[in-house]
């Protein structure tokens, strides 16, 4: 249409030549070539308008020589032609000018526009790219930032022919590119706007390859710029813009339009939240991981770290993620030393994310890694799994836990569990303290002492372990000539006072010379080398029973962990030294107590010889459930033998109970009946359930009252007869309220008659196989007759011989044997006694009033 | 009574008790099938094993308890203690605990000289 309008003013300038050749109508007809100059000016670009201005004056300069008659006028119309067709070209540059405004008021308008409709980010802007090209570009593609990870190109448009392919290397393009020096690079750098040419410096400098650079000449592009797409100070994008086939270059004007229009397009996407929903997206996805105390790191085939979030920087011990991000493979881990569990170094291909890249399944590798910078060791499990980004290209997303925290408990915990075994292999605890001093050897110490306080509160070295043999005799030798100061501030003393630890993370030979005035143990102080020192309390039960010190004489200092894992140890030694104590107390309270339970020697009973025999059950720190007592009653002497279920100090206030209360009862009335049943009535208010079985027997002259409550009757030795049992079975004690007393029995007896009496300890003595029984039992007293002591002697060593396995029980024996001796008549005054007839008599609960002498 | 769904909640349905197994002592809990909790002590019921049927006595799992010692080949004073505990728990929570005694051996003997079987209730033995 342009061409139209120009070839339009030509002819109209020809014919206007022909009418003035052809008519004399003066200089006013020349003035009219001005005519299609000032119409072209409205139509046809500003170049063109003036091929039609020169084309209008010349046609003036003609039109005089045609018409000569004019004489010193002919200049006139050329005078005017010339300043109209001026005026032309310059409106016609005016009206272009405004024609560039309105396509760029356009573009900037449609820029702002591209977010009404778009499905996401990537559609608005494909949108973008659309606009600007051909009409700013012959190529134009837009690259948004992640935030950890590489830029994404996610818009590219090309113009003309082969556009397709141009715009699939340029997508393909952002992730293999060498893209530092790119314009685009810059500018995500933050960098500002970028103009370039692309020569073959810098085209040297971005491509990846041949292909690249093949793809690159192809493409015809010469001239590139970038233009930041920011909402506010931050860039999150470049808009890159190409000129090449077209023949167009940029300028600086072309640059400050791009900047403006990627503003306003920046601008559009921000209000509509895409960049937001984008950079949540990957924030919220960043977010999660960077809040993850395990680092994360995503390697590419070739090794190289495209991402990594914040745990990952702080665990490669570097400033942020960015910097990992430009490590090259390999130089990340040549600041650690890295080891498997047993102290193998840890070669390369053995780590998971090589074996992904093999396409094998790793298993999760435990390494322990050490800082060369520092010297700082911890454990690490890393875990890899395969991942394929949208290019199909393979990646390892590798998963570094840090485990020290674990892995040191594990081994503390294999450490203490060490010392525990330690700590109870004995209940001697000088021997087992000086077990787990040498345990923390060299482990937690390179010297570790263990002091308790004496009766005055004085530290004595108890256990002593050095990591150099040679060096204990000194530090013993040391520790006896200069005892510690009990009144300082530091060291066992302060401790055992304060129950609280002091831990000395560095011992300076200055801090030495102020603790130690003389000069001799300063110096041999010096030679034993302390570097750094924990003293820990041994508390147990909320008591401080002791102290222990550890000393390094290294270069490792001890710090919080070192000290709470020492307080740890030492509480264990502790709990073990006061258990040592406790067992030691208790063994003797309970044989103490025990014997307080029963008679310490039976007492002379006239016409009477008697044998007790009692055995504790168990390791003797519990006092027996089992008991007997004989003493004198008015009529001459009760014996009282039982077992109260149950151990320790329970059953000891029964025992006591029940020894009391029938002593008491058989002071006012001595028929064994009776006092079975007061002992009863005691036993019933008592708040649990107490039963007890027990023999209650009346000693007279040539006879004996039995009343048996729940108890194995005793048994009858009498001259070459078996042994049989005496008395009747009556009921327990402590389980009725109503107990009239066992039915009593008086059995008539000879001289040389023998009794025993026993708790079931006796005939349930486990053996190899079953049970001690009455059979044993039996055969035993049927051996012959034996004088008390002799009898008793005779069970105990069947029961030894039978016995097997563990005491459980306690038993009690007592072996009874009427003399015959006559007691002395009138001191009840109730006369002789005599016997009754031959044979046990049984009598009723309620029990014969006129007792034991019908 | 009229047969229910089992209440005993040790160990899988009605009927499919739990076990509790020793070298010279068990005991088995079992669902009645009108509702009661059966309670099956054998072998030897002493200071070792007391424990065990003072347990399964403290939470049988049901209102009728049934508890065979018939199988108790011996018994010694713990033995005794457990049984008259529980007989006297009962009798305050109101629920009914009945006994089926052995008829000889060892545990008999023990029966027979503290003469609990005139306090424990004893249970018709079952067909």
């Amino acid at each position: 249409m342009r061409r139209a309008a120009l070839a339009a003013a030509v002819l109209a300038e020809a014919a206007l030549a022909v009418v003035d050749a052809l008519s004399s109508a003066g200089f006013f007809v020349g003035s009219l070539y001005l005519l299609p100059v000032l119409a072209a000016a409205l139509r046809v670009p500003p170049r063109d308008v003036r091929l039609v201005g020169g084309l209008a004056v010349a046609l003036a300069l003609l039109s005089g020589t045609w018409n000569g008659a004019w004489g010193d006028e002919w200049f006139v119309p050329v005078v005017i032609v010339a300043a109209a067709s001026a005026i032309a070209v310059r409106a016609a540059r005016e009206r272009a000018a405004a024609d560039v405004e309105r396509g760029q008021l356009r573009m900037l308008y449609e820029a702002a526009q591209i977010t009404d409709g778009a499905a996401d980010i990537e559609d608005a802007l494909r949108r973008l790219v659309d606009i600007l090209v051909p009409d700013l570009a012959d190529a134009a593609w837009i690259d948004v930032a992640t935030p950890n990870g590489p830029a994404r190109r996610l818009a590219a448009r090309a113009h003309g022919p082969g556009a397709a392919e141009m715009e699939a290397w340029l997508l393909r393009r952002y992730s293999k590119a060498r893209g530092l020096l790119s314009p685009s690079a810059r500018v995500l750098r933050g960098e500002g706007p970028q103009l370039a040419e692309l020569d073959e410096r810098l085209v040297a400098a971005i491509v990846s390859g041949p292909e690249d650079r093949r793809m690159m000449e192809q493409s015809g592009l010469r001239m590139t710029m970038a233009v930041p797409l920011a909402v506010g100070e931050q860039t999150y994008g470049a808009l890159s813009l190409g000129a090449g086939r077209s023949g167009r270059r940029y300028g600086p004007a072309d640059l400050a339009f791009a900047e403006l229009l990627a503003g306003r397009a920046a601008l559009g996407l921000g209000n509509a939240q895409l960049v937001n929903r984008l950079r949540g997206a990957q924030q919220r996805l960043d977010g999660i991981l960077g809040a993850l105390a395990e680092a994360v790191t995503v390697q590419d085939a070739r090794g190289r770290i495209v991402y990594a979030n914040d745990a990952a920087a702080r665990l490669f011990g570097l400033p942020d993620t960015q910097t990992i991000l430009g490590a090259a493979p390999g130089e990340l881990f040549a600041g650690f030393e890295v080891q498997h569990d047993d102290g193998r170094p840890v070669e390369p291909h053995e780590l998971p994310s090589r074996a992904i890249a093999r396409g094998e399944q790793p298993e999760p590798l435990l390494t322990r890694t050490i800082a060369r910078a520092t010297g700082e060791a911890r454990w690490y499990l890393t875990k890899a799994t395969p991942l394929r980004d949208e290019h199909g290209e393979l990646l390892a997303v590798n998963v570094i836990e840090d485990v020290t925290e674990e892995k040191e408990w594990e081994l503390r915990e294999r450490f203490l569990t060490d010392a525990g075994k330690a700590l109870s292999s004995s209940l001697d605890h000088a021997e087992t303290l000086q077990r787990v001093a040498a345990l923390a050897v060299p482990r937690l110490a390179d010297w570790c002492s263990v002091e308790l306080p004496d009766e005055r509160g004085i530290l004595q070295p108890v256990a002593l372990a050095h990591v150099d043999p040679g060096q204990v005799a000194e530090a013993r030798a040391l520790r006896e000539r200069y005892p510690p100061d009990p009144e300082a501030p530091v060291g066992g003393h302060a401790v055992l006072r304060s129950g609280r630890s002091q831990l000395l993370p560095e011992v300076t030979d200055e801090m030495l010379g102020q603790a130690i005035d003389d000069e001799e143990q300063l110096e041999r102080a010096r030679r034993l080398g302390l570097r750094s020192a924990m003293i820990v309390p041994m508390i147990a039960g909320g008591r401080t029973v002791g102290v222990m010190t550890f000393v390094l004489t290294g270069h490792r200092r001890y710090d919080a962990d070192d000290l709470a894992f020492a307080e740890e140890l030492a509480s264990r030694a502790a709990i073990a030294v006061e258990n040592a104590r406790l067992y030691t107390e208790r063994s003797e309270v309970a044989r103490t107590l025990q014997a307080s339970l029963l008679p310490e020697q039976l007492p002379h009973l006239p016409g009477w010889r008697a044998a007790a025999d009692y055995r504790a059950g168990q390791a003797g720190t519990e006092v027996g459930g089992d008991f007997y007592d004989v003493f004198p009653v008015e009529d001459g002497a009760m014996v009282i033998l039982g077992d109260v279920t149950g151990k320790g100090v329970t059953a000891a206030a029964l025992t006591s109970l029940v020894r009391h209360t029938a002593k008491t009862a058989a002071y006012f009335d001595p028929r064994p009946s009776a006092v079975l049943a007061l002992v009863n009535r005691a036993l019933r208010r008592q708040p649990r359930i107490a039963p007890v079985t027990m023999v209650c027997a009346l000693l007279g002259d040539g006879e004996l009252t039995l009343a048996v409550g729940g108890h194995p009757l005793p048994f009858l030795r009498r001259g070459d007869e078996p042994a049989r049992r005496v008395g009747e079975p009556g009921l327990l004690l402590g389980a009725v309220d109503a107990y009239e007393g066992g039915p009593e029995v008086v059995v008539p007896l000879s001289a040389g008659d023998t009794l025993l009496l026993y708790t079931d300890g006796v005939t349930d003595t486990r053996g190899e196989t079953g049970r001690f029984g009455d059979a044993r039992l039996r055969a035993v007293l049927d051996e012959g007759p034996l004088a008390p002591e002799e009898l008793l002697e005779r069970v105990r060593d069947a029961l030894a011989a039978f016995e097997h396995g563990t005491v459980a029980d306690d038993r009690a024996m007592l072996a009874l044997q009427y003399v015959g001796a006559r007691r002395e008549p009138g001191r009840d005054g109730s006369g002789v006694a005599t016997p009754s007839a031959a044979g046990p008599t049984a009598a009723g609960p309620a029990g014969p009033a006129a007792r034991w002498s019908r | 009574m009229i047969a229910r769904a089992s209440p005993v909640s040790i160990g899988g349905a009605g009927g499919m008790g739990i076990i509790v197994a020793s070298l010279d002592f068990d005991l088995t809990v079992e669902a009645d099938a009108d509702g009661g909790v059966r309670i099956t002590v054998r072998g030897e019921l002493d200071l070792a094993t007391a424990p065990r049927l003072r347990d399964a006595l403290a939470d049988p799992g049901g209102r009728v308890v049934l508890v065979d010692l018939r199988g108790l080949t011996f018994m010694d004073s713990t033995g005794v203690r457990t049984l008259l505990q529980a007989n006297e728990d009962a009798a305050s929570a109101g629920s009914e605990l009945r006994f089926l005694l052995p008829r000889d051996g060892g545990a008999r003997l023990t029966i027979t000289e503290t003469g609990i079987e005139r306090i424990l209730p004893t249970a018709d033995p079952p067909p």
